[in-house]
């Protein structure tokens, strides 16, 4: 928040004591948006084993939502490294490069995703995803409860003062 | 489950080998073969010495089961049941394999039967068709991930069966079960004269009203009229008309395929085969040639001649005429066949290097998308021009073991694959280029929908050994049966899942595989994961139903099933195991391996399969007193099998494997149905020099069966003088010695002496005598057996071909591996660590 500023022209001092308290909300939301992504997921996955869903349309769908999964949680990253928020930056770090790394290494495709109507279907494949699935749940609500309670200590500092 | 093991006492002669009382026998070095795994009724349990369990550690898991992360082993105490009176059981003889010289039982293997109370399992299906890898099923998953092997079943569901094999039905009202829908079949309990219990999920279902009534004699009575309660192999015919027969050719005319003359002898067969085709009066066939723009081919009756009509657009490919580019064939056929003939001549002088496969695929997609069908490239070159163009990489020789990459670089194919099966329409690949064809990426379009692929790098039309290899197999890919909008539904007893699936198709949900076309040469393989414990049930079954339409336009289903007893003793299934069908599933499971992860982790799970189990049987099953490396005799041959396979050109790092060929050799791997794949592994080798009257058995219908030994695959066993007859599944090698006797060379080859053989020998002359009327029967047997072509060529000993022969002696050391002995070796190491 040092940095930040002093970009501020003074008049709006009183305004920004209560950063932190906008920024760990906007991050809280995201989190939610981030909460419901994954259990949209989870769903997909469970239908798709119980023959609801065919591979390809399972593929198809969830492929759309990786980037702007990836992408909202390299911002929540990103903007808690720019407001100075070491501790809960580093929180972050570990499911970042996860994330890279699975980007990386997804089977050859043209489009975005990492999900292969081929390879889908294969129970070890299924297993995978859903043990994926339930961990980055438990985290994504983990640090929605983080960020919940930076934020009240931020709200409460900035009344206090 | 199995009655309890009789104590003592049943009045059954004692084996020859160990007397009752003895103690147990010391290392099996006594030179005696391991007995063929023929022998399975009538077993006896005799009382032997009591086992006891070594300690061991779970060592580095292979590729066994979906149990492949390692699990947490302690020092295990015996499995429930390792206990009295099971040791003399034939398959459980240990057997020292380090110390038997001659590994391979003299008769091929047959598979071992299941055994299941009153007599049921002889209602199974030939071993052939649908068999597993443990016909004594491991009651609790735990139990199976012990042994460190897969549990997985083959199918090979269109098989060219008669109707005496595989009858077929047309009843009035198929009976199936109300809530899991499998068909009725022999191992349904009945629980009174109206309702039957699915052996599948344990429902009681009704049966319809007439279903006790034999429609000849109009009675009441037994139900023994009833086919579907007496075979296990059955197909139901379901009225309704169905699609038509459609064949569409896309031929590839760049130079490269012009100058191979590939197009000629296309036409050339093709012409013969066109009133061959399998279909009825509707059948419709279409051609397009290509290179860097599409040709297509108004064929309209109505015309005079054939109208060609070209499409330079490959970026946006479009159809010029709304119909009629492909034609019934009756209407059409003065038309088809001037094309035909005129076709070779129009290429003629074709200089266009470049093949626009994608731009063809996609058109031949948009034309059939309506109806589907069959859709046969012939492609000769990378395809570098247009939607889906490969970029050229080395062909791989040169490459170190890590960096062999045997993933698709693309994924265009397998995208339009996925369209196409959903469409159902099948792509049938054949490949003839030496130089780098990027084989992984394009077979991705025929592996995803049910088509074949196959990779003739040597061809040219002067060469004849080639031209007549390709014609043969083209002419039984034209003429074989043929079914259409095929799915494959497999059904398991409920506490079993389908894990994993092997084979050509698109898994469209957990048990329904989608093939947009069925043909008679492909096999799969599916792993199972034992979710629940089975002990409560005595006998679990898994039914394979097929429905297609037949080339005829009938809609019809083939059902076969199997039933397994359950055991939950660990020395039962240890005895009842099938090791050609594990190395089937292996070889799969290695294949999937080398292409997710690397060649050098394939191999290795290869190696670790092998210890892994010896490890696991040592811990669980063997006494103290036995060596360390001794195995079942049921599993006596996975070592050789495991380096077999690894000497196999899928597997092996040798530099000369270029790597489309280590491509085709994991796609026969994955195609092939398991007795093929078994043979392609390990062949037979037969020696026929040795043939005599002896060798000739006389079979019940009176025909007469040439069953001579078969020998050690390895160069020690083979006399200077003597010739050999080779089959490998695919095709026969005879083999011959500079020093074999003149006269039989003169007999069998008709020529004076070894010199005057010619290098590239198909075609034996007519038997003159009675040993050559031997080998001749012993060839036509060998042929009959299979319904695909097996090309014969015969090797000279300094010929170009010796190669072909000898890294097939898998025993032997070559450039491909090492020999068994120092395979053992290595593997003894690793066990007594």
């Amino acid at each position: 928040i040092k940095t930040l500023q002093s970009f501020v022209p003074a008049c709006a001092i009183q305004w920004i004591m209560g950063l932190d308290f906008y920024v760990y909300l906007l991050v809280m939301i995201l989190a939610i948006a981030l909460l419901f992504m994954m259990v949209w997921h989870l769903i997909m996955v469970d239908e798709l084993k119980n023959d609801y869903r065919n591979p390809v349309d399972f593929c198809n769908t969830l492929n759309r939502l990786v980037l702007p999964e990836y992408g909202i949680h390299l911002f929540i990253a990103l903007l808690l490294l720019l407001c100075g928020f070491w501790i809960t930056f580093l929180f972050n770090v570990p499911l970042l490069a996860y994330h890279i790394w699975r980007y990386m290494h997804r089977p050859v495709m043209s489009g975005v995703g990492l999900y292969d109507p081929t390879e889908v279907m294969n129970q070890a494949q299924t297993v995978l995803y859903t043990r994926e699935g339930f961990i980055k749940v438990g985290f994504y609500v983990l640090s929605f409860l983080v960020y919940l309670y930076c934020m009240m200590v931020a709200l409460v500092t900035a009344l206090t003062q | 489950g199995l009655p309890p093991p009789p104590t003592s006492g049943q009045g059954l002669p004692p084996p020859p080998t160990s007397g009752q009382g003895l103690p147990p026998p010391p290392t099996s070095g006594q030179g005696l073969p391991p007995p063929p795994t023929s022998v399975h009724h009538g077993l006896t349990y005799q009382p032997g010495p009591v086992p006891t369990a070594t300690t061991g550690l779970a060592g580095p898991t292979g590729l066994a089961g979906p149990t492949s992360f390692a699990t947490q082993m302690a020092a295990a105490p015996p499995s429930g049941g390792v206990s009295s009176a099971h040791t003399s059981v034939p398959e459980l003889r240990p057997v020292n394999v380090m110390e038997v010289r001659n590994i391979l039982p003299a008769q091929p293997l047959e598979h071992p039967r299941a055994i299941l109370p009153g007599g049921l399992h002889d209602f199974n299906p030939d071993p052939s068709v649908l068999c597993s890898t443990m016909n004594a099923v491991p009651a609790t998953s735990g139990m199976l991930n012990k042994m460190k092997l897969p549990f997985a079943i083959h199918v090979h569901p269109f098989k060219d069966l008669d109707r005496s094999a595989c009858p077929v039905l047309h009843p009035r009202v198929i009976v199936r079960c109300r809530s899991c829908r499998t068909y009725i079949n022999p191992f349904v309990t009945f629980i009174d004269s109206r309702h039957w219990r699915c052996n599948l999920c344990f429902r009681p279902n009704a049966l319809p009203e007439d279903f006790d009534i034999n429609h000849q004699t109009g009675l009441r009575g037994d139900r023994s009229h009833r086919v579907e309660l007496k075979r296990s192999s059955v197909e139901y015919i379901a009225p309704s008309e169905y699609m038509p027969s459609v064949y569409y050719f896309l031929i590839d005319v760049s130079y490269n395929s012009i100058e191979r003359g590939l197009l000629g002898v296309f036409c050339r067969v093709l012409l013969d085969c066109l009133d061959k085709l399998p279909g009825d009066a509707r059948t419709m066939i279409g051609v397009l040639t290509y290179d860097s723009t599409l040709h297509f081919y108004n064929l309209q009756s109505a015309l005079s001649q054939p109208q060609m009509l070209v499409v330079s657009d490959i970026g946006d490919v479009f159809l010029p005429s709304p119909n009629s580019l492909f034609v019934n064939i009756k209407q059409s056929k003065e038309l088809i066949r001037t094309l035909l003939e005129d076709l070779p001549g129009m290429f003629a002088n074709n200089r266009n290097t470049s093949s626009a496969l994608g731009a063809a695929l996609q058109a031949s997609y948009k034309l059939l998308h309506p109806i589907g069908g069959r859709v046969t490239v012939l492609q000769s070159g990378l395809p570098n021009l247009g939607p889906g163009a490969l970029k050229f990489k080395d062909n791989g020789s040169a490459l170190k073991k890590d960096a062999i990459n045997m993933s698709p670089s693309s994924d265009f194919y397998k995208r339009l694959a996925l369209d196409c099966s959903a469409q159902q329409i099948a792509v049938d690949l054949f490949v003839f280029s030496g130089q780098f064809v990027d084989l992984p990426t394009i077979s991705c379009i025929s592996k995803f929908t049910s088509g074949q692929v196959s990779y003739h790098p040597n061809f040219h039309h002067s060469k004849a050994v080639e031209r007549e290899k390709f014609e043969k197999e083209f002419r039984r890919y034209l003429t074989r049966n043929i079914g259409y909008e095929a799915v494959m539904r497999i059904r398991c007893t409920e506490g079993m899942s389908l894990h994993t699936f092997h084979g050509n198709f698109f898994v469209r949900s957990t048990d329904l595989l989608s093939l947009p076309n069925v043909n008679p040469d492909l096999g799969y393989a599916i792993n199972i994961s034992i979710d629940e414990s089975l002990k409560s049930i005595g006998m679990v079954c898994f039914q394979v139903a097929l429905l297609y339409t037949s080339y005829r336009g009938e809609r019809r289903i083939r059902v076969h099933t199997l039933a397994l007893p359950v055991s939950d003793q660990l020395a039962q299934v240890y005895a009842r195991v099938d090791v050609q069908a594990i190395a089937g599933v292996i070889a799969k499971m290695a294949v999937d391996r080398s292409s997710s992860s690397s060649l050098g982790d394939s191999r290795e799970a290869l190696m670790n399969t092998a210890i892994d189990c010896t490890k696991m049987y040592r811990t669980h099953c063997a006494s103290s007193m036995q060596s360390n490396f001794s195995l079942p005799a049921s599993l006596s041959l996975l070592p050789l099998l495991m380096l077999s396979l690894m000497k196999l050109r899928a597997f092996t790092l040798s530099a000369s494997v270029s790597t489309d060929s280590r491509m085709q050799a994991m796609n026969f791997i994955k195609q092939l149905p398991l007795d093929h794949l078994m043979l392609y592994v390990c062949p037979h080798l037969y020696a026929l020099h040795d043939l005599s009257d002896k060798d000739v058995e006389s079979r019940d219908d009176g025909m007469e069966v040439v069953c001579p030994q078969l020998l050690q695959l390895t160069a020690e066993k083979l006399t200077r003088y003597g010739m050999y007859l080779m089959d490998y599944g695919l095709g026969l090698y005879i083999w011959v010695n500079k020093e074999t006797p003149q006269e039989l060379i003169q007999f069998v080859c008709g020529v004076q002496h070894f010199g005057a053989i010619p290098e590239n020998m198909t075609v034996l002359p007519a038997p003159t005598n009675t040993f050559s009327r031997m080998v001749s029967m012993l060839i036509k047997q060998i042929r009959r057996s299979r319904q695909h072509h097996m090309p014969l060529l015969v090797i000279r000993e300094d010929g170009p071909h010796r190669l072909l022969f000898i890294d097939r002696l898998s025993q032997d050391k070559t450039e491909r591996g090492t020999s068994y002995y120092e395979f053992l070796t290595h593997v003894n190491r690793q066990l007594t660590k």
